[in-house]
């Protein structure tokens, strides 16, 4: 409690001790202490609840702007280390990024030289940098973000940005971000791990052995990626893949849909709970669709295997082969089958052929037509 | 997540205070939790946008303050005025006002 008397003290002494000034400190030393009371009260340690309530307490500004006066001197201000706004070089090889703030966005791409930049720093909760030469790697910190900061004053600040300059491939990007954008643009990585509380996820031009993405609220897009393996975990927001290689694809959205544009793979997995699933121009050998609800519309698909199941809504899938050479196994509970434009109740089977084509839809017409 | 405007809700902290005081006389934490809860945690009101409040209600004759030591430690408790009753309910019509208006410029399909 003494460490909170000494920081509103401080903060106060920047000011002329007016009736009004003694007032207003009296008031919120008052109830400081009785937030610090019931931190403790919560179980926190003293330490904890003092540094809790020093924190939330506003700034020197706010203060001059509810006492309606300029503060006399500036309070003293030790400036915390953090570049700002400078590119900054590596005096060494850049082989990993491990980013893990609580707000910020966060972008790597491709530079000339390996090197970093932070933009619009947060002064109370800045973002910090260290380089371990020895290692190659690049250690992006921010303390953890008490959760009403969003809505209070010093919340509504402009987010920081760190801008990550890559000239080689690195051997590992892990970036954990509870809210912000988080992009990577022209990076070639061995292994990638991006998990993003809530904020939006982009991946373009770029080349992985694996990536994993975990995106809880907020949209991620990959354009133009080349992976042997990448796993996208959505709970909530849009998953878009276009113009990409990937030979092992697994996409598991929550509540959101999933769009396949243009993608070139072998194993291709999409599962959403609730959105719908479109795929265009998709070629895999092995693919499956899981759906629960949601409409199901595939069109140009080329495959060796492909199965499709749907709990509600509608499935349409245009398959770029002929009928011929198609085993085909349609199953609907509800609804009706339609193999290119016959209507056939709500079963349909075909026991020949090279490829297979099954589709199992609880409620919902299916219709299944073929280019060749 | 949407991030709060601090504009709109600024307007509205008075009538936040005196919404909590028209119950009974209650002191700056207590008002702070209580904002705290009654909005689920959606929104937290620092304590020196709150004292500020206090202040300017203060000044307006909305509410005023006595000194009670009762719990053993002094405490600046805030009541509320016939004036700031009156201010209250203005303040509400007001808002039922504004949300009536504002509310004929959203549309569901558009926010997502």
């Amino acid at each position: 409690m003494d460490k909170i008397r000494q920081h509103i003290e401080e903060l106060f002494s920047c000011f002329e001790q007016k009736e009004g000034v003694r007032k207003a400190k009296e008031q919120l030393l008052e109830m400081s202490e009785d937030k610090y009371q019931d931190f403790i009260d919560q179980g926190c340690s003293e330490q904890e609840a003092g540094q809790k309530v020093i924190e939330e307490f506003g700034t020197l500004e706010e203060l001059e702007e509810i006492l309606g006066e300029k503060a006399k001197k500036p309070v003293r201000k030790e400036k915390p280390v953090y570049p700002e706004e400078v590119m900054t070089e590596l005096n060494g090889e850049l082989k990993a990024v491990d980013v893990n703030v609580s707000r910020a966005n966060i972008r790597i791409v491709r530079g000339n030289e390996d090197s970093y930049e932070i933009s619009d720093n947060d002064e109370k909760n800045p973002v910090t940098v260290r380089y371990h030469q020895k290692t190659g790697k690049l250690e992006i910190r921010q303390t953890t973000n008490s959760f009403f900061r969003f809505f209070t004053k010093t919340g509504m600040n402009s987010i920081p940005t760190v801008v990550v300059q890559v000239n080689g491939p690195l051997e590992k990007l892990e970036i954990e971000n509870s809210s912000g954008d988080v992009s990577v643009d022209s990076v070639e990585m061995e292994f990638a791990n991006l998990d993003v509380s809530a904020g939006a996820v982009s991946v373009q031009y770029s080349k992985a052995n694996t990536m994993e993405i975990d995106a809880s609220c907020g949209s991620v897009r990959l354009e133009k990626v080349v992976a042997k393996e990448v796993n996208v975990d959505c709970s909530a927001g849009q998953v878009s893949i276009s113009n990409s290689m990937i030979t092992d694809l697994s996409v598991d959205s929550s509540a959101g849909n999933v769009v396949l544009d243009r993608v070139h793979g072998e194993i291709i997995e999409v599962d959403t709970s609730a959105g719908k699933v479109k795929l265009n121009d998709v070629d895999g050998k092995k693919m499956d669709v899981d759906c629960s609800a949601g409409d199901v519309q595939i069109h140009g698909v080329r495959f060796e295997e492909l199965n499709v199941d749907n709990s509600m809504g509608k499935v349409e899938i245009e398959a770029d082969c002929s009928y011929e050479e198609t085993r085909i196994m349609a199953d609907v509970s509800m609804g009706c089958v339609t193999v290119d434009g016959h209507r056939y109740g709500d079963e349909f089977a075909k026991r020949n052929g090279t490829k297979e084509l099954r589709v199992d839809c609880g409620i919902g017409d299916v219709a299944v037509t073929f280019l060749q | 997540m949407a991030e709060l405007s601090s504009d709109v809700i600024r307007g509205y902290t008075d009538t936040m205070i005196l919404y909590i005081l028209y119950e009974k006389p209650s002191y700056g934490y207590e008002i702070q939790k209580m904002i705290r809860m009654i909005t689920n945690e959606k929104f937290i009101i620092k304590e020196t946008t709150l004292y500020s409040a206090f202040s300017r209600l203060e000044k307006a004759g909305q509410i005023t303050s006595f000194t009670d030591m009762s719990s053993g430690k002094k405490r600046t408790y805030y009541q509320i005025s016939e004036n700031g009753k009156e201010y209250y309910r203005a303040k509400c019509e007001e808002w039922i006002l504004t949300k009536e208006i504002v509310e004929c410029f959203i549309r569901g399909d558009r926010n997502g």
